[in-house]
This record gives structure tokens, sequence and C-alpha cells, in this order.
């Protein structure tokens, strides 16, 4: 696309969006009363709504999505346990990962862009297998915050966004035991009062997915995957102890165990593939005052995967793993009635990415791949927010950061510095509706090199190094808001730009040998993302719920892939329109509904094929040049409740049963007659999967 | 929102998906001239030459859209002699028409560049013919004695600084030889002058049949073609193989280019010192 072509878009964008934003402010009501109280808090506060259908996601003013996990428990879910990452796909900016795959996509960004935190600790893993089960247990995270485009700049070194898991934080009043048990997993959580002071969240759980569906498992799509196999289990510890009147301790446990096996006879492939993870905090707090608050951190957090592929006669083992020690601290205070925070972040990362081991008859061999690398990842940030008149309220932000990277293999290390600003900005045009802006750059050194191109965990985490340039990104975005009827409705929407370089293509090659370097199948580019964003929320009533729509095109350019031209990224979705919406009928029966429709990903396809050796082969054409088919899904959920926290949870994912193609290969085979044929064949994962679950508590 | 306009929104939803999911549309078609070119110890160059074709109307039977680019120039020059290679048809070629030099035979050592001047375009590739190595023992051996297929087993010296890859027809079939599966190997990776040992498995194929087995059958008389080859060789038969083999594998599907040589078009022109040997697998059969 050339540069006059792009200015278009983006000049249509903002008319777009300028236009929708005067027809909705003239409708803004009452201009801002000058007697200069502010109704509306910058950071919104969580609300713990009981009631259900109400306030599932709350921050659409500040554009810092708040995902509530007790309101969002009702929607349609495949393991009896909903999702949350799932449901932040439903919101504006987040692109919809399509089934089988886990990562987040966010405002056209790669899936290492964006970073998940648990309890403020980088956790490198993106979930368990197919997206089926959900990452977290939404009994023992209570909240989800979702900050687009680094908006905060405690949460830097990530180009998009920061996904913060949130556990428990205050004791438990009684002991308690609740979960829920369905088709293919059951969770439990004790809620223990330690005595007055200390409390326990534990929660555990396990599919029996290999019990139950096992034996009935056939053949998927015309592939024929004729074996699969997967267990998971996973646990997770909130210790909460109140020291003292100003002081509270919160130990924090996260581990999860994931186990694959795949057998598909078309690539003749047997896949066996595990991954684990660990996340460890202890988490001091100190309120000083009511203006003077310390939090501090110390914390660990582990990702391995271990990826076994019998291929015909050869084996192929990949190894990754990263590590995390560390220390962090955020302080809150006041300097003449404005509030700042800042901190300092440490951390020492352990990498070793891409160990091959490769063995046939003939020989076996290993490759380190990159190599152990140990580095050290030092931050300091500040932040603020003030109100400059009584209309403007502004929150800038700086972030510096220090990377110092050692490769084993190579005796080499590498610096690099990086300062980061942000700014956020809002503008009161009356009572109820608002322009924001937010503007900030990003530099990245931990990168996600995707092994796998349909989403398995597979993925390998990678520092920054001679040889690896840092991520960097720069991102702009202009919003507005507008609230409705004292919060009966909510309307928000974006419109953004994003810049990035540093970008990484890597094609995974399973035939490989010693002499292929990692270097050879791995390109450093850049990119850039464009959109606009809209939702509509409707927050009172028996029928709740909203809509999201976001248009958006995501770009990369690198000078080794088609000649530097431009190409869509592979996650480029044009459109992408969700639908959530709960209708409660009384207090012992409410229903869900989430409708999806998006644009299919990118994919390489051949432009054309040729004979080597009397066998046809295939031609590739531009890079990401085609176009999947159009994602659809519909999922509804029928909630009974015997009580509150106890009934029984319906769901149908993909009611309509669209078969929704994770990848398209296109192959070319001779009939019994010589004839060639070819065959267009769409690789689904699954169609409609009901889930029957009890939800418990006692 | 009455309960009207809620229930219309939704069925407009629901309505969406019940839309067809779309037909896989083919991208762009863009032709590019084929060469799959060999030169080996002993023997005269030989070239094949095609027009890439595009992926719709394959099923209309029209195998021949592949067609074979004829009346090209056809050069072959090792730098002082130059050969022009002649048209003939051999029916163990699909498509069947081939370039045959008649002047140069391949020598070890020697440089060789191609050179074919079609339709306004020149394109060239030049290649070597490394010294070829000798199988020092060939034997067979069935996957359980109850079988009646198995593996072929070769051994020989590591001489060669360069690469080696193993070649199997049946001899009493047309076709040509296939390249064996994970039969690439780069001297690189073993101690020089020690023995290999390697096992042969078939290599994919779907011409003259469509049926394929990784194993040998020992009622099979079997060709072998034991080669060594220059990196081009060797980078190009492992994308091959990466490229057949992946075509629908879930995790990493293949999706690059085939590897080549090959200036202003595609394929390869590659030279090989070769070692030819004639087999009766159950003649040479162990335990």
């Amino acid at each position: 696309m050339c540069y006059n072509t792009r200015n278009r878009i983006i000049s249509t964008l903002l008319l777009l969006w300028v236009g929708m934003v005067a027809v909705f402010a003239q409708q803004g009501g009452e201009l801002f009363d000058e007697s200069g109280v502010d109704t509306v808090a910058i950071e919104d506060v969580t609300v713990n709504q009981t009631v259900r259908g109400r306030d599932k996601i709350t921050g659409m003013l500040s554009g810092k999505i708040v995902l509530n996990t007790e309101a969002a428990k009702g929607l349609p879910n495949l393991s009896g346990s909903v999702d949350l990452l799932k449901v932040l796909e439903l919101t504006p900016g987040v692109q919809t990962s399509g089934d089988g795959n886990s990562n987040m996509y966010v405002r056209g960004g790669d899936p290492g862009h964006s970073m998940i935190f648990y309890n403020g600790v980088n956790i490198y893993t993106s979930g368990h297998l197919m997206g089926i089960f959900p990452l977290f247990s939404p009994d023992h995270v209570s909240n989800i915050e979702f900050l687009k485009s680094g908006v905060n700049a405690q949460y830097g070194n990530f180009l998009s966004a920061s996904i913060l898991a949130n556990t428990k934080s205050t004791l438990p009043q009684k002991t308690s035991v609740k979960g829920n048990i369905g088709i293919l997993m059951g969770e439990a959580t004790l809620e223990l009062p330690l005595g007055e002071k200390w409390g326990l969240y534990l929660t555990g759980r396990e599919t029996h997915l290999n019990l139950i569906l096992k034996p009935l498992t056939k053949k998927i799509s015309d592939v024929g995957i004729n074996d699969l196999g997967y267990n998971f289990y996973d646990g997770n510890l909130t210790l909460i102890g109140q020291l003292s009147k100003r002081n509270k301790l919160v130990v924090s446990a996260s581990l999860s165990y994931d186990k694959l096996g795949l057998d598909e006879d078309m690539s003749y492939i047997d896949v066996q593939m595990k991954w684990e993870n660990a996340v460890l905090s202890a988490k001091l707090e100190t309120q000083f005052n009511k203006d003077l608050y310390l939090e501090q951190t110390f914390f660990y957090s582990g990702y391995r995967n271990n990826l076994d592929i019998q291929q015909v006669a050869v084996n192929s083992v990949i190894q990754s793993s990263i590590e995390d020690i560390g220390y962090k601290n955020l302080f809150r205070y006041q300097i003449k009635n404005i509030p700042f925070e800042s901190g300092i972040q440490y951390a020492y990362h352990n990498l070793r990415p891409l160990r091959y081991e490769t063995s046939n008859a003939n020989l076996r061999y290993d490759e380190e791949g990159l190599g152990r690398n140990g580095a050290h990842d030092f931050s300091a940030f500040v932040t603020s927010n003030f109100k400059i008149t009584s209309r403007i309220t502004l929150e800038p932000g700086l972030r510096y950061n220090f990377y110092s990277n050692y490769s084993y293999i190579k005796d080499k290390r590498s610096n690099f510095n990086s300062l980061d600003f942000r700014l956020l900005g809002r503008y009161r045009l009356g009572r109820a509706n608002y322009l924001r802006l937010g503007c900030g750059n990003n530099n990245q050194h931990i990168n996600k090199l995707p092994i796998s191109s349909v989403g398995l965990p597979a993925d390998s985490w990678i520092s920054s190094s001679d040889v690896v340039l840092p991520q960097k990104g720069m991102e702009v975005s202009l919003g507005y808001y507008h609230s409705i009827n004292n919060d009966a409705f909510e309307f928000s929407s974006d419109v953004y730009y994003k810049r990035m370089s540093g970008v990484v293509e890597y094609y995974t090659e399973l035939i490989r040998d010693k002499e292929m370097d990692f270097i050879e199948n791995a390109y450093w580019g850049d990119g850039q993302a464009y959109g606009i964003e809209f939702m509509v929320k409707k927050n009172l009533g028996k029928f709740t719920g909203w809509l999201s729509y976001t248009l958006g095109r995501s770009e990369r350019w690198f000078d080794e892939i088609d000649e530097g031209r431009k190409f869509l990224a592979r996650y480029d979705r044009t459109h992408d329109l969700s639908f959530v919406g709960s209708y409660v009928f009384n207090s012992k029966w409410d229903v869900s509904l989430v409708c999806v429709y998006a644009s299919g990903n990118r994919y390489t396809q051949p432009s054309s094929w040729y004979f080597i050796n009397n066998t046809p082969v295939r031609e590739y054409g531009k890079h990401n040049g085609a176009r999947l088919p159009y994602y659809s899904r519909v999922d509804v959920s029928i909630n009974y409740w015997f009580r509150e926290d106890n009934g029984i949870n319906v769901s149908v994912y993909n009611l309509l049963m669209a078969k929704n193609p994770i990848f398209i290969a296109m192959t070319i085979f001779g009939d019994e007659n010589n004839n060639l044929r070819l065959s267009m064949m769409r690789q689904w994962l699954f169609t409609i999967m009901p889930s029957v679950s009890w939800r418990f508590k006692f | 929102m009455s309960i009207r306009i809620q229930l219309i929104i939704l069925l407009f939803l629901t309505s969406l998906h019940s839309c067809n999911q779309g037909e896989i549309e083919l991208g762009g078609y863009e032709p590019k001239i084929v060469v799959e070119g060999r030169i080996e110890n002993g023997r005269y160059a030989s070239v094949q030459l095609f027009r890439s074709a595009p992926l719709s109307g394959i099923n209309e039977d029209s195998i021949n859209l592949i067609n074979n680019i004829i009346h090209a120039i056809v050069v072959v020059s090792d730098g002082v002699v130059q050969d022009t290679l002649y048209e003939r048809l051999n029916m163990n070629l699909f498509p069947p028409i081939e370039y045959v030099g008649r002047k140069l035979i391949g020598e070890v050592g020697k440089t060789y560049t191609l050179k074919v001047i079609y339709g306004g375009s020149e394109i060239t590739g030049t290649t070597h013919i490394p010294a070829p190595v000798m199988l020092d023992d060939i034997w067979y051996k069935k996957v359980k004695d109850s079988d009646t297929v198995g593996y072929i087993y070769v051994r020989f010296k590591n001489e060669s600084d360069e690469y080696y890859q193993a070649f199997t027809k049946p001899r009493d079939e047309n076709g040509v030889y296939v390249p064996c599966l994970f039969g690439g190997l780069s001297s690189g990776m073993y101690e020089k002058g020690k023995d290999i040992e390697v096992q042969l498995s078939r290599g994919l194929t779907i011409f003259p049949s469509i049926e394929y087995d990784i194993y040998y059958s020992e009622n099979k008389p079997i060709s072998i073609k034991f080669c060594t080859q220059p990196r081009e060789g060797y980078d190009f038969w492992l994308s091959f193989q990466n490229e057949l083999l992946n075509l629908q594998n879930p995790v990493a599907p293949a999706n690059k280019n085939l590897k080549s040589n090959i200036n202003g078009g595609i394929g390869i022109w590659c030279g090989y010192g070769i070692s030819e040997y004639h087999v009766n697998l159950k003649e040479i059969q162990r335990k």
C-alpha cells in the first residue's frame, strides 16, 4: 500500500470518528458545572456487583477495562468455568484469536506484544490448550484489568497491552468451598480464615477430558487427526496476613502442568507436547498514612515447554524455557496534593530458547539454538495525574529501562537503554461525555517467537542481544466516551495508530539439520496498525450487555520478505464484531449469548504449482497474501440457580456449528486414473461443543 | 430498550452466522519458469523446463496445465566447451520432454554453468560435480521377520567434504530416481574417513503410482544411486522433503518455497558425483 493510500485511510478513519463524536457530543446534555465538583474519578472503581448480568466490565471512561469475574461467571463457557481472557476478546481492540489459540492480539500487535501479569508478576504461558480451559480460575482471580497500549508507566516494556490478573486481597470471612464440576473439568476453591489476621484461598483444577472424550475421539476434518489426548492440572494459592494495622502480606503461588498428545496420519506425525508454568510472589503492602503507600514484591516466574515430534523415521525435540527472579516496588505519595506513583523494578531473566535435538536412524545431534542468555532488566518509573483546568485532566508517565543481556554461547554482553513516555489526557465536554487522548512509546526486550502457526503453546521467548534487536513501538489514540441516562448506556469509541520496529517473523521448519542456523528462519522488520473501535454497553434492566466493533488494519514490511513490500500481519482482521448479552429472568434463571463475527486471519497461499522429480510441489505467493474464510460463532448459556453461587450451567459453544478453519492446506494428488486433483483442505478444531456444569458453594 | 428491539438485534446477529462460511478464494497466479537440471559424472546433462501452472483448473483433468517449455535454447558450459542441449521425449518423466546434452560429459571437479534463453528471458545457474563416494556395503533388513517389507542399509566411508544424497527406484518400473526420505546427509556431521551407515526409506512420489509406502518390498528389485552433491543440492532436497511431509502438518505447515540456485527462475541445477547399484533385496537380506 502506498504512502498516499495509507494516509487516505487514516484520514477517513479520523473524519469518521470526528463526525461520530460531533453527533454524540450534541446530545451531551448540560455543560460542565463550573463549580469544580468532579463526579467521576479518573480511575474507575471496580464494582463488585453480585447482581447477575450487570457490570461484567467497567472502566470504559478511562479506557482501562476492568473485568469483574463474579459478574462474568454466567457467560457461555466450554469447561464449566468462564475464560476471562476470552471475554476480553469481546471488547474493542482485542482481536478474536480463533479456535485453539489462546494468544492475545491487541490493536494489530503480535502475540508477544501483550503480557499477562498474575498479581503483578509476568506469566509467560498464554494458556491451556485450545482455549477450552481458561488460564485463570474465576473463583481465585477477583478481577482482570486490561491496560491497552501501555497506558500505565508501571507496566511497560511491552508494545501492546498489559493484562493484570488480581487475586482476592481481603481476608476470607468464613470457611467455604466453592467450585464447579463439568463434563471437561472440575475445580474447587477453599476459602479459609486462619485466625483473625490470616486467611487462605486455595484452588485446584484438573481436566478429565481423556476419560470422557478419548473413547469418542474420531477424525477431525478431512485430514485425519487420529488420536488426541490432553491433560492439565493447576493450583493457585493466596495467603493473606494482616501483620499489623498498616502492613499486609500477600503470598501467592500459581503452578500448572499441561500435556498433549496428537497423532496425525497425513503428515505421518506424532506429537507429544508438555508445558509447565510457575509463578511465586510475596508482596508486602504498607499504608503509612492515607497519602503514603508502599508495596514491595519479591517474585519468581518460570515457564518451559517441550515439543517432541516423531515424523516418519525422524524424531525432533524442541525445548524452550524462561525464568525470572526479581524485586519490584510501588510508592504512592502526594506532592502539593497531586498524587504520584513511582517505583523501581528489577528482574533477572534466564532464557534457554529453541534447543533442538534431532535424531533418525542415520544420525543424532543436539543444537543449543540461541543458547542460554542471562539478562538484567532494571526499570524505574514515575506517573501522576492532575487537573490542569476544571475540564482537563492529565496523566503523564515516564519509564526508564536498562537492559543488559549476556549470551553464554557467544560470551558477549549487549546493553540497551531506553526512556519511554506516556500521556493520557481527558477533556470533559459536558456532564457525561469526554474526549480522551493517549500517546506513548515502548521498548520491548523479551520477545516471543511464534513457533506454531496455529497458536499451539510451543512458542519461545528470546532476549534482545547483538543479533536480536529490541522491539520498539509508538502509539497514539483519540477516544470519545459518553454516558447516557445516568450510566444506563455507555458509548465509547477510539481511533488509534501504532508504529512498530524490530517485529519478528519466524518460519518453523521441522525438517532441519545442524547447519541450519536459527537466524536463517527469523526475519526482523517494521509494522504499523491503525483502526477505529466502537463499543455500546447497556448496564441496567433485565437485559444487559455490549456490542463491540473494530475496523482495523495491521501491516508489516521486511527487507527479506516479498522484496520489502508491505503485507498484512498474520492476525490482521479487518472487521471484528462481538456481541455479549445477558437476560435475567428472575433470581433462578438467566441466559447469556455471545456472538462473534470477524474477518479471517491471513495466510500464505500457493500461487502456482509445478513438478519436481515427478511430484507436484507448490510455489507460494505473497506472504500472508490470502485470507481464511470469515470467523463466526454463537455461544449460548443457560443458568439455573438453586441459590446464590449454587446452580447448573448449560452452555453450548458454537451453537450453529460453524466450521472455522485454523489453517488451510492445498494438496495436489493423483487419483486412480492418474488425473491430478486439487484438494483445499480446511482444518478446523471443533464445531458444536456442549457443556454442563454444576456450580456449588458450601 | 424494548424487548422487541432487543429481539430484532438478536435475530440480526444470529442471522449473520447462517451465511455460507465462504469459499476459499484463490489468489493471483504468478507463472514462473521452472528448471530441474542435473549433470552427473560420466553422463550428459539433463534439464527439464516448464512453466508453473495456476491452481485453478486442476480438477478439470487438465494435467497438461503443466506445460513443458519447448524450443528454448539450453546451453551447458564448462568454461571451455559449450553444449547446446536438444529436446527429446522421455516417458519416465512427467511432463515427458527433457533437454539432453551431446557434447559435454560430466567430469568430477569441474564447474558447469547452465543458460536458458526463452521468451526474451535469460535464466542461469552454476554448479559443480563433487568426487563420488562408493558404497562399501548394501543390505536389506525386514521390519519384522514375518514381514515382507523393510529398509535398505548402506555403508560408506566419509571421504567427501560436501553432502550426500541417496536416490532409489524400482528397477522394473518406469519412473525416476526418487530421493530417499531423510536420505540427505552433511559430511561435516561425521568424522572424516570414518564409516557411515545409513538407513534408506522410500521417498515420496505420485508418478507413476500414487501409492506410497515408506518401506521397500523384498520382492522388488531396486536401483540405488548414491550421490555426492554441493550445498545447493542438499538445501534443495531438504526443502523438497519439508514441502511434501509438512503440507498438512497442524503444528507447522510448510509454507516456504523450495530453495533454488536458479537466477531468473526457480528450481535446481545441480551436479552429482554418482555411484549406481542394482540389487535384489531378497539376496542381500540380513537379520
